[in-house]
């Protein structure tokens, strides 16, 4: 019987190229994993609106699961559940003129949240409110993005907008409420020469956050902590300060370097600077603390596209995260006078990587992808001093396969597998002058910090034209699980159904 | 072409130069506090511990070095509950010698001038 | 800029290890102004990590050098440590042995090549109060016949500090000049000196008689149960020492408690039995004797005289019967008068501004089975401001007499 089966599973792998038709060109277009290679470009509006020479819109309605038998990082939970509504679409109003736009509707929940009261964790992390109990939380999230380009001569230009609001919140003891807004503009101009586009973007991002925390059982109530980094916790001010909001932003710019037909050698670069400050509302608008980001995002690389594909890059990123924290005076008639502010919290994140992608797109569209890269993170408090870091190496080998199955059906197959082996770690904390709690949350993530890691993603798509119609149906599923050397797992499932047109 | 590079750079320099954010590194100061005797104690040897608490960690840190009636120790610069805590050996208007026990105390001290912070606090005696 | 520093940042090696300090950290110990003599034993010195929770232990090596107490710890690392120091301690205050327990603690103390010592004041207790006299019964009471009965008198010496004292050499003493004669004494040395006609010392080698903090000795004229020969009397039996005189008169012997140790008797001026002035004319004290009683006999009589005046003729009187202890030897004095009869403080104002009584008048009859008590805080401790007008009740119920 097993052999019957293996046999069956190897037809299919053998059979299925030779059986197959080729595959949909609208959808090898816009969902080819070529165009990974372009995604950093396509940040800039101005060549998004060159991306594509086919009109793509897509409906579709997701189900997301992921599930951790024990919580990665406490502050992110052990899990969630989402649904969404998500419509996509990319329209080619002439040679000259595109336009793009999402719009999207999420609803579910977060499982098993700790130390942490506010959304966005991995944005404005460390400078949190945080209570030791957490719990699960309800999320919704509403994205409306939209953009235009065209093209005069060699000019190319292009605007876009991005706005997305969420709300978390708890139902039980602490009540936790956080509520987004973060609307980011772009402009991009591009010129094109010969051979290549040369671009150069901006974008600006304004951030809000307002959070609060209540307490419905007057005996129920634990403090929330103001924290400041690795444990650190700003003790005058936590306890019962429990609404916050945050100000934020930044910009951005984008330089891209692109050949237009896809064949030689390509770069880009991203600049970036973002603030985020965090304001005591009940005290007056007293900030407390502001977490400065600055990062850089290098691409270069060589592409081919002729018979068969090849591209090869390498990717260098830097983000470099420092904390103020702001030492505050007596309060006299509730203004509170800052004596002095010091940058106490510094985080250093660098990420290197050399990728190579190969493939064909003749009868079959068929990629593999290989990736090595390195990996640090070092984070640090200043007095008393604590550090937390780590450094890790990793391999990655991908691969996608669209082939078409009949006239109106498309396959798409894609599975990845990552390796990641730490390679450093260390953590120095004060124990005994850190609250015993945050101790054992500190010990908690920094045993996965430094944990190795084997992550397996596969997904399975078909697509299906109507017949004698634009309009088609598809369902996808998607799987991954993640096995951490602690001897716990991660498990991801999403189940996508929706039309195109 | 030279066009489109001199605004990029143009660009890339605006943009370091209006984002890099400056840390803020001045970290310490030497705080002193300095005790203040009433003129009618002829004070022949003061001792005592300095305590300063962070009012923004709670974390503490002591000092038992004085001189001429001032205590000096490095601090993060910031606001501090400070107790201290001695005994002062005087002369009495008879010629006598005595010893008392002391103690100053301030909920609210700042320490944020740099590179020296200055306060003094009254001694209050404990004892006849 | 960014990239440059990601790139340096990502090439260097990890954080160096731990750096040992080579030489020893020391640790100096400072004892309180008021202590003298002090002997440190029983030592434990922590320095507790604060990041990793290691302990550096240094028992028993507390040394003492000409620049006080000081401890040493070797192969210490850099960093951020917890100091304790706990321990006993035995010193002299005021003259008077006494021993204690201490136990500091300093947090967040920053250790490294460049400083490499810390200090710690002790003042973990005050030591000050010292002994003090907290009870003086010397009214005597009355038999059911209505004699006055004078053998039940006692004084009661309390601990008064928060450290353990030793009564070694304390000597109860009583001024042999009158609150209510203030004659014209030639020389006059009341301002730095206490003329004496008794003098009896708790004897001891030096620790021998220990007194927790908040604890008394009751030196009883008799130590005896006197209510089996006066109804109206108290049981002694139980005081810590006893005023013990070998009589000239063999009619009036004293009765030896044998389970009650005697004071050492240096002096008295009468050579049969020594009772307390019962109407309260004298004052009393508490010294800490130095030297020998041989020693103290042969050098501190007081030879002197004053001017009597009698019915309007003045007479010079010879001194007798009186030594003299030096004021600085006193640990804590009452004076007693009535309010008919006083004319002055026979001890300094520093000593005791004030006076207190049992009875009004010169032969006040209502005075008997009356005690001066001095008063208590509203933590236990006595009242010592060195006034016994405010320090002490009057004419207040004598504490053993039931």
């Amino acid at each position: 019987m097993k052999q019957l089966i293996l046999h069956i599973i190897l037809f299919l792998c053998v059979a299925t190229p030779v059986m197959a038709d080729r595959p949909d060109s609208v959808l090898t277009e816009h969902h080819g994993v070529w165009n990974s290679l372009s995604r950093d470009a396509w940040k800039n509006p101005a060549l998004h609106g060159v991306a594509f020479s086919t009109d793509y819109s897509q409906l579709a309605i997701d189900a997301d699961y992921l599930h951790q038998t024990d919580a990665f990082v406490l502050q992110k939970g052990t899990g969630y559940t989402h649904y969404q509504v998500e419509a996509d679409t990319y329209l080619r109003l002439s040679e000259r003129s595109a336009v793009w736009g999402k719009a999207l509707y999420m609803n579910g929940h977060n499982s098993d949240i700790k130390w942490n009261s506010v959304s966005d964790y991995d944005l404005i992390e460390p400078y949190i409110l945080a209570d030791t109990l957490g719990g699960r939380t309800e999320c919704e999230r509403y994205v409306f993005e939209g953009g235009y380009a065209t093209k005069r001569n060699r000019l190319l230009l292009g605007g876009e907008m991005m706005f997305r609001a969420e709300h978390e919140y708890r139902t039980a003891d602490p009540r936790m409420r956080a509520i987004v807004s973060d609307l980011t503009l772009r402009v991009g101009a591009a010129y094109q020469t010969s051979c290549y586009h040369w671009g150069a973007a901006f974008e600006a991002n304004i951030y809000k956050q307002t959070d609060n925390v209540a307490f419905y059982r007057e005996t129920g109530v634990i403090p929330e902590f103001q924290m400041t980094g690795l444990g650190a916790i700003y003790v005058r001010f936590s306890g019962e300060v429990n609404n916050l909001y945050f100000n934020g932003g930044g910009t951005q710019i984008y330089l891209n370097a692109c050949p237009l037909d896809d064949n030689g050698l390509f770069g880009n670069v991203t600049l970036g600077q973002h603030r985020y400050e965090r304001i005591a509302a009940s005290l007056n608008s007293l900030p407390l603390t502001k977490l400065y980001r600055e990062e850089v995002h290098m691409q270069a690389g060589w592409k081919r596209r002729s018979r068969h594909d090849a591209a090869i890059y390498a990717e260098v990123s830097y983000a470099h995260r420092m904390g103020d924290e702001n030492m505050v005076g007596s309060s006299q008639s509730n203004n509170y006078p800052i004596l002095t502010t010091l940058t106490m919290y510094k985080n250093d994140i660098f990420d290197a990587s050399m990728s190579a992608l190969y493939g064909s797109q003749q009868q079959t569209d068929w990629y593999v992808m290989l990736k090595a890269g390195y990996q640090q993170n070092h984070e640090k408090y200043v007095e008393p001093e604590r550090k937390m870091g780590y450094s890790r190496i990793y391999t990655q080998l991908g691969g996608q396969l669209m082939t078409g199955l009949g006239r109106q059906n498309t396959l798409t197959c894609r599975f990845n597998t990552t390796y990641m082996k730490n390679v450093d770690s260390e953590m120095g904390i004060p124990m005994l002058n850190t609250e015993a709690a945050a101790v054992d949350m500190l010990n908690h993530n920094f045993r996965y910090l430094k944990a190795d890691y084997t992550v397996i993603d596969a997904s399975v798509r078909a697509d299906h034209t109507l017949t004698k119609s634009r309009y088609g149906i598809f369902a996808e599923l998607q799987g991954g699980m993640t096995f951490c050397s602690e001897s716990e797992q991660e498990l991801r499932l999403t189940l996508r159904i929706g039309m195109t047109f | 072409m030279k066009i489109i590079l001199a605004m990029m750079a143009l660009l890339v320099g605006a943009l370091t130069i209006s984002g890099c954010h400056q840390e803020q590194t001045d970290y310490y100061t030497t705080a002193r506090l300095t005790l203040v005797v009433p003129d009618t104690v002829s004070v022949s040897q003061i001792q005592g511990t300095m305590t300063l608490q962070s009012l923004n960690t709670t974390l503490s840190q002591s000092v038992s070095t004085i001189h001429d009636g001032s205590f000096e120790m490095q601090v993060l610069r910031g606001a501090y509950k400070v107790d201290i805590v001695g005994m002062i050996k005087y002369i009495t208007p008879n010629g006598g010698v005595q010893t008392r026990h002391y103690r100053a105390h301030s909920d609210y001290t700042p320490f944020a001038d740099m590179p020296l912070s200055t306060a003094s606090l009254p001694v209050i005696f404990l004892d006849e | 800029m960014l990239l440059t520093m990601g790139m340096t940042l990502a090439a260097c090696s990890s954080d160096d290890g731990p750096v040992i300090i080579n030489e020893p950290v020391s640790v100096s110990i400072e004892m309180p102004l008021n202590l003298e003599n002090v002997v440190v034993s029983n030592d434990v010195t922590t320095l507790v990590d604060v990041k990793t929770g290691e302990a550096h232990v240094a028992a028993n090596t507390i040394k003492k050098t000409v620049d006080g107490f000081v401890v040493e710890f070797s192969e210490v690392t850099e960093g951020t440590y917890n100091l304790t120091s706990k321990g006993d301690l035995t010193f002299t205050v005021d003259g008077v042995a006494g021993k204690s327990s201490f136990e500091m603690t300093q947090e967040n103390v920053v250790l490294s090549r460049q400083a490499k010592s810390a200090k710690l004041t002790v003042n973990t207790f005050a030591a000050k109060g010292g002994f003090v006299i907290s009870e003086i019964f010397f009214t005597g009471t009355t038999t059911p016949e209505g004699k006055q009965y004078s053998n039940d008198q006692y004084i009661i010496i309390t601990n008064n500090s928060d450290v353990t004292l030793y009564a070694d050499s304390l000597a109860f003493v009583e001024s042999s000049f009158l609150t209510v004669n203030n004659y014209e004494y030639v020389p006059d040395i009341s301002k730095d000196t206490l003329a004496v006609d008794a003098v009896y010392m708790i004897p001891g080698s030096g620790m021998s008689v220990p007194v927790e903090p908040g604890q008394s000795l009751t030196l009883a004229v008799n130590a005896i149960n006197h209510k089996e020969g006066n109804a109206n009397s108290l049981d002694l039996r139980n005081a810590d020492f006893e005023f013990f005189d070998v009589s000239s008169n063999p009619a009036y012997n004293d009765v030896d408690n044998e389970n009650v140790p005697n004071l050492d008797k240096w002096f008295c001026y009468t050579a049969t039995l020594y009772t307390m002035h019962n109407r309260g004319f004298k004052s009393y004290a508490i010294a800490k004797m130095h030297g020998t009683k041989e020693e103290f006999l042969e050098k501190n009589a007081y030879v002197g005289k004053y001017v009597m005046t009698v019915s309007g003729n003045t007479y010079e009187m010879k001194v007798n019967n009186t030594y003299k202890v030096p004021m600085a030897w006193v640990v804590d004095g009452v004076n007693l008068s009535v309010e008919e009869e006083w004319q002055w403080n026979v001890l300094p104002a520093n000593v005791d501004s004030g006076w207190t009584f049992c009875g009004k008048t010169l032969n006040d009859k209502t005075r008997y089975s009356k005690a001066v008590i001095r008063k208590q805080d509203a933590d236990g401790k006595y009242v010592d401001t060195n006034n016994s007008t405010n320090d002490f009740t009057a004419e207040a119920v004598p504490s053993l007499l039931q």
